[in-house]
């Protein structure tokens, strides 16, 4: 060991723990911890569904999965660049919020202006200029992107509100109708395939590519990186304009899907898209996880929401649910050595 | 008595304690001297509860012994002085003198804070020390800090009515100047007549055998000799310490200066760097490192040797580009880099290894290739992306095989790095430059916490790239190394370049020279 470790040799870690008297309950979770960790949530997917299917059957019915898939769309898109800054060490809070603004820009611009096609391409442009402003938030001015986002999320919702005029835009004459209620493959909504394609796509980006190559090590550790000459801060504000754009098709999916743009649209998404990529297994602290990782979250997520739906459990009852699995998943999958290193 | 038995400690893959045996006795100092990663800071780290050992045991005057925290070592009288201050830079130094023992000036729920400050002021004066203890520790430069941490583990006891059975002194003396360190020394010493047993770990022998009474050798882990300062020098510690007298077969000196050539790859003209650091704030024309001039020539191992606080390091992550540098010209492979940057210094063919392998030149969670190829991402003849930004995958596992073979390196291409030996890691971040066939490589501490084996096998290498076509600077605070390896050593003294020492294979100069220049 170096001899300048003294106090910064954290005192408690899980493997320390273990050696303790009474702590028959820390090997477990030092257990669960080094083998458990990607594969919890594949084994609480078909436990929840073969419950949710005890309880009700039409849960596993074709217009129910119709349904879910159509829920899940819009979340799997706008979490899937937030994954690539929560896997580089830092985290975006504005997806939602990027969102809803992209869906009423898109919305006012097609009803108001008459845009059409170009409003709804505008919005994937509209959402990276938006992660441009988180980036040159966090990188440039060299703030947490924490409190960033959570700023952004702030801003960007008031913006949303004047454009709206705090009331919902509704919009007749949708371009690209086929991609909102059409099915390319039989009762498999355009909208999700969507995003399953972009998943294929950020998959690709995120193993094969020398900018996913370079997130991980960025989230991993920072200072390798930069020592190695990884120009890190060009790395960094391509993941926060990658998950602008991501979140800004998002909202233009949600607003195919609904045909108006309304000032709560992102709401349910900030936490939503956390909670996904969390309980997929994507270390907050970052250089662990992935894409894989985070549509099997938006699947738990989603088929959690929906049976509990389905099985006429009550709305309150739901929101204590969903937090109890946030916490449970980060239980499992968080490294405890690295909390320190939390939101960089 | 202090007992410690058999104490064993692992870190991955590294065995930082192996079976360690020694007391510690009242009323004696005890000398725990080694190289860098010969395990003695983690021994002061079980001792004091902030890691616990693997196996073993200890034993406080004939009781089990078995601290938890920090805090526990306290409350039985163990105390510690830390290499590098332990404190909290944004609370005032008196907050800092009575971390975590605040019950102690607390009536029922109300601390009062003017005790606090008056007894802090006392004890602080009486050491010595006159500065205000109402101001933030960030104020206070790091002799200050480092005297502090010293008060809190020999004076805050009594205060606060705690045991103090032993002190354990870890270098205490490593960043202070020649002048503080009489006073430093005294006060050790007067630990001792008092009765109370300290454990003093330091580098600098001259120190060792002039407080300690016994003195305890580790090397890589093991106890390798137990002896008093009446039986043994300095020669015979050294020698114990690193296993070997320096000799010139280890640094394969027979190959120095073979490669050596005229051209010169790396110059350096009045380079100075401001410290910003914020408890510097009070002296703000503190320089880090200032007018530092010197040419590397291809070929050339060049040695640069200094006191921590030297400046040393923070001359080489400048030069890297890692650190922003004030003034002064930079010419790599005969074009003039102006404005420094890690990204444009590796793309005009340099190299940095910096000395925390930990945190700073390996990535621990990923695997052995994922790091050899990590600096190689442009699209050039060392790069592993095609058009478009996509991986090579394929060329980044045969290139991994040809390093693990060139390098003998002991590790699998798809093994986690923390699974791989700290020889082996070494490899493995030299293999990632030396594959980019730097002009310039820059290594800080390139074989702490490396075996002897991987030691001489990591030379071997250093000789190879220099006489192919590399000049290579190293930046050590193992002097034999330095000596053994460089061509000239360069000394720096308080940021300042003191004395060029030239160390060809011939002339090498002597231990001892080299420490007087660099104290």
């Amino acid at each position: 060991m170096a001899d300048n470790e003294t106090l910064d040799t954290e005192p408690s870690s899980a493997g320390e723990d273990a050696t303790r008297p009474a702590a028959v309950m820390l090997d477990v979770m030092e257990f669960i911890q080094r083998w458990g960790r990607p594969l919890v949530p594949v084994l609480v997917l078909p436990v929840l569904i073969g419950l949710f299917t005890a309880f009700e059957s039409r849960f596993i019915s074709i217009t129910n999965l119709n349904v879910m898939l159509t829920q899940a769309g819009p979340l799997l898109m706008i979490s899937l660049g937030a994954t690539l800054v929560v896997l580089m060490g830092s985290i975006d809070l504005s997806v939602g919020a990027i969102a809803a603004l992209s869906a009423a820009a898109a919305a006012v611009l097609i009803s108001d202006h008459g845009l059409g096609t170009a409003g709804f391409i505008l919005t994937i442009f509209i959402g990276m200029a938006l992660g441009g402003v988180n980036a040159f938030c966090s990188i440039l001015l060299r703030l947490p992107s924490f409190i960033v986002t959570l700023g952004t999320l702030s801003i960007f919702t008031g913006i949303t509100l004047h454009i709206l005029s705090g009331r919902a835009v509704f919009v007749d004459e949708l371009p690209f109708e086929w991609l909102a209620r059409g099915e390319l493959i039989p009762d498999v909504p355009n909208t999700f395939l969507a995003a399953i394609i972009v998943w294929v796509l950020l998959v690709f980006i995120n193993r094969y590519t020398r900018f996913g190559r370079y997130l991980v090590a960025i989230g991993a550790g920072e200072p390798v990186a930069g020592l190695s000459g990884v120009p890190v801060r060009r790395y960094k504000t391509m993941a926060f304009v990658v998950s602008g754009a991501t979140a800004g098709f998002g909202g233009a999916i949600l607003l195919l899907q609904l045909g108006s743009a309304t000032p709560s649209l992102g709401n349910q998404y900030l936490l939503d898209s956390i909670a996904a990529i969390v309980i997929g297994g994507t270390a907050l602290t970052g250089g662990v996880g992935g894409m894989p990782r985070t549509l099997l979250g938006v699947a738990l997520l989603t088929v959690l929401s929906n049976g509990l739906n389905v099985t006429g459990v009550s709305i309150f009852t739901q929101d204590i649910l969903r937090g109890l699995v946030v916490i449970l998943a980060v239980l499992v999958t968080i490294d405890r050595g690295r909390m320190q290193n939390l939101v960089k | 008595m202090l007992r410690i038995e058999g104490v064993t400690k692992r870190y991955d893959a590294q065995l930082a304690l192996d079976n360690v045996t020694l007391s510690i006795e009242p009323g004696k100092v005890t000398g725990l001297v080694g190289e860098n990663g010969a395990g003695k800071s983690t021994l002061l780290n079980i001792v004091c509860g902030i890691t616990r050992p693997d196996r073993g045991a200890m034993q406080l005057n004939g009781e089990r012994f078995d601290p938890h925290s920090y805090k526990a070592a306290n409350t039985l009288g163990i105390w510690r002085v830390f290499q590098e201050p332990a404190l909290i830079a944004g609370i005032p130094l008196y907050e800092n003198l009575f971390l975590g023992h605040e019950i102690a000036f607390t009536n029922r729920g109300i601390l009062s804070r003017t005790r606090m400050i008056r007894e802090a002021q006392r004890v602080v004066d009486e050491f010595g020390i006159h500065v205000d203890v109402t101001r933030l520790t960030s104020e206070f430069n790091y002799s200050i800090r480092q005297a502090a941490e010293a008060v809190k583990a020999t004076a805050v006891p009594d205060v606060l009515g705690l045991p103090r059975t032993f002190v354990l002194f870890d270098e205490p003396t490593a960043a202070l100047s020649h002048e503080e360190v009489p006073h430093l020394l005294g006060l050790v010493t007067e630990l001792a007549t008092r009765g109370l047993g300290v454990a003093f770990v330091s580098h600098r022998l001259k120190e060792v055998l002039e407080v300690c009474q016994d003195i305890v050798v580790l090397k890589d882990g093991e106890k390798v000799a137990q002896t008093t300062a009446t039986d043994t020098d300095e020669a015979t510690l050294h020698e114990f310490m690193v296993g070997r007298v320096r000799h010139a077969d280890f640094h394969a000196e027979d190959r120095q200066g073979s490669g050596l050539r005229e051209r010169i790859v790396l110059s350096v003209r009045s380079a100075s760097c401001r410290d910003r650091a914020q408890y510097n704030r009070a002296d703000a024309q503190k320089f880090l490192f200032r007018d530092v001039t010197f040419d590397l020539r291809q070929g050339e191992i060049l040695g640069i040797a200094g006191l921590l606080g030297s400046g040393k390091s923070s001359l080489a992550r400048s030069l890297a580009g890692a650190d922003r540098m004030d003034e002064g010209q930079v010419t790599l492979l005969d074009t003039a880099v102006p404005r420094a940057s890690t990204v444009r210094m590796k793309r005009k063919g340099l190299g940095y290894l910096s000395p925390d392998r930990h945190t700073d030149s390996l990535i621990q969670t990923d695997s052995v290739r994922f790091n050899l190829s990590l600096p190689s991402g442009d699209r050039d003849e060392y790069g592993f992306v095609h058009w478009g930004g996509i991986w090579k995958n394929r060329l980044e596992r045969s290139e991994t095989e040809v390093a693990i073979r060139k390098f003998d390196i002991r590790a699998t291409d798809g093994q986690k790095i923390s699974q791989v030996s700290g020889g082996n890691q070494q490899k493995v971040a030299l293999a990632k430059w030396i594959r980019r066939e730097p002009g310039v490589l820059i290594l800080e501490n390139p074989t702490a916490g490396v075996d002897v084996g991987a030691k001489g096998e990591i030379y071997g290498i250093l000789r190879d790239l220099a006489e192919t076509h590399a000049g290579i600077i190293i930046v050590s605070d193992d002097l034999p190394e330095l000596i053994g390896l460089s061509d000239r050593i360069l000394v720096m003294r308080s940021g300042r370049l003191v004395e060029t020492i030239d160390a060809s294979r011939d002339n090498k100069p002597d231990e001892a020279y080299v420490i007087g220049l660099m104290t």
